[in-house]
């Protein structure tokens, strides 16, 4: 690094004007520096009173948190003049209406509402009836199907070889060896009408039965038809044999 | 005191401050939420039930709610959601009594106090119901609550595209009704 006096030695073989020295030729007061300090201090306190006189006066008021929603409402008006231009290139007439909804609520409404209704119980969901017709048809079919084949199965098994089955296997005769002999008696004596009366049938039918009457009833015809028809019976079984 | 989302789900959890919680959250979101329904439903009543049962699913599940989902999307997911089913119930209702269920909502716009059939905004109402239900939703959200295709989109769980699709064609069909009606 180039010291001062090589600088002037510099210059001096340059220039016979610098040779003089290079002291500058602005004055400045004996004493300023002196003074520097305090004058600044001066300065500054008069800055700070010049401020207490800018700040705003009581009277101007402004709205609570204005401050902190200035940017979000800055931001919603931005995007109001988005949908703006977007309308305008959309549905222009649109523009010209207020978005002013119409309906009315009485001004105590908000303030005095509540949650008044009593929550359900469950939170089951109600399903519709009619949103999807092909389900139900298909439901019905199958549950008349089912309904139909039980019933035709009860049907025709009822005769068939497991109801039989399943009266083959009870075993009758283990069954009533197990029940006392007076309770048998008691039984039959109190269900008459499990009791055959064997009286009554073959009373009625010697009464049908009386050959003569039955004889005297059929014509001579009938009688050689019969007797026609017996003797070839006769002598088919004895061809038969 | 303004208590942002969390820190509500925060007292929410807590057994102590879970009902003040609880009343703070409806405070917040009653008013946007009651406004989401009654857009689709119109009546006052009909909206005042839903949004009852809107709060007590939200009462019943906000325990489990894992913060997928911001708190706002998440309630108007669910006040959607009960949108749509009545709208499904009144739409059966009607086709056993033989009556139309949009032309149901129709009715009711003209049955409102204040219905001035000559007046712009409630022309724009009527021609909102001639909208299917979801385009309807749509339409709502963007036109009226201005809110951005990525938040609907997360609230209705369609694509952004889809979504911008669907507004832009019940823009022109609103704007195809109002100017032959």
């Amino acid at each position: 690094m180039e010291t001062r006096e090589t600088i002037l030695k510099e210059l001096n073989a340059k220039t016979v004007i610098l040779d003089k020295g290079i002291d500058l030729p602005y004055i400045v007061s004996d004493n300023y520096f002196d003074r520097f300090s305090s004058n600044l201090m001066k300065v500054i306190q008069g800055l700070e009173e010049e401020k207490e006189v800018t700040l705003p006066v009581p009277n101007f008021t402004m709205p609570d948190n204005y401050f902190s929603q200035l940017s979000d409402n800055i931001l919603a008006s931005i995007k109001r003049d988005e949908i703006k231009d977007e309308l305008l290139l959309v549905a222009p007439e649109l523009v010209t209406i207020s978005k002013e909804v119409p309906y009315k609520v009485s001004e105590k409404y908000f303030d005095n509402f509540n949650v008044t209704k009593k929550p359900q119980t469950d939170d089951a969901k109600v399903l519709t009836l009619y949103k999807k017709k092909w389900l139900q048809i298909a439901a019905a079919a199958s549950i008349a199907g089912v309904i139909a084949i039980s019933g035709y199965f009860a049907h025709y098994n009822t005769s068939s070889n497991d109801t039989y089955a399943s009266y083959k296997s009870v075993d009758v005769q283990g069954s009533v060896k197990k029940v006392s002999d007076d309770d048998l008696e008691k039984y039959l004596n109190n269900n008459d009408y499990l009791t055959v009366n064997t009286d009554e049938i073959t009373g009625d039918e010697n009464e049908d039965l009386n050959p003569k009457q039955e004889i005297k009833s059929v014509s001579d015809n009938e009688l050689k038809q019969y007797l026609k028809e017996a003797g070839e019976g006769k002598k088919t079984v004895k061809k038969g044999i | 005191m303004h208590l942002d989302d969390r820190e509500l789900l925060d007292l929410f959890r807590e057994s102590s401050t879970k009902e003040s919680a609880f009343a703070a959250i409806i405070k917040k979101f009653q008013e946007r939420l009651y406004w989401h329904i009654r857009k689709m439903v119109i009546s006052h009543d009909d909206t005042n039930d839903m949004l009852q049962n809107v709060f007590i699913k939200v009462w019943k599940g906000l325990e489990n709610f894992r913060e997928d989902s911001q708190l706002y999307t998440w309630l108007y997911r669910i006040a959607t959601n009960e949108c749509l089913t009545f709208l499904e119930q009144r739409k059966k209702k009607a086709t056993f009594s033989l009556e139309d269920g949009d032309n149901g909502l129709s009715n009711s716009i003209k049955a409102d106090q204040g219905f001035d059939g000559n007046k712009l905004e409630w022309k724009l109402q009527l021609a909102i119901q001639t909208l299917p239900e979801r385009q309807r939703l749509v339409f709502n959200l963007r036109y009226f609550d201005a809110m951005p295709y990525e938040r609907m989109s997360k609230i209705l769980e369609t694509s952004e595209g889809a979504l911008k699709a669907s507004y832009h064609h019940a823009a022109k069909k609103i704007e195809h009704y109002i100017l032959n009606n």
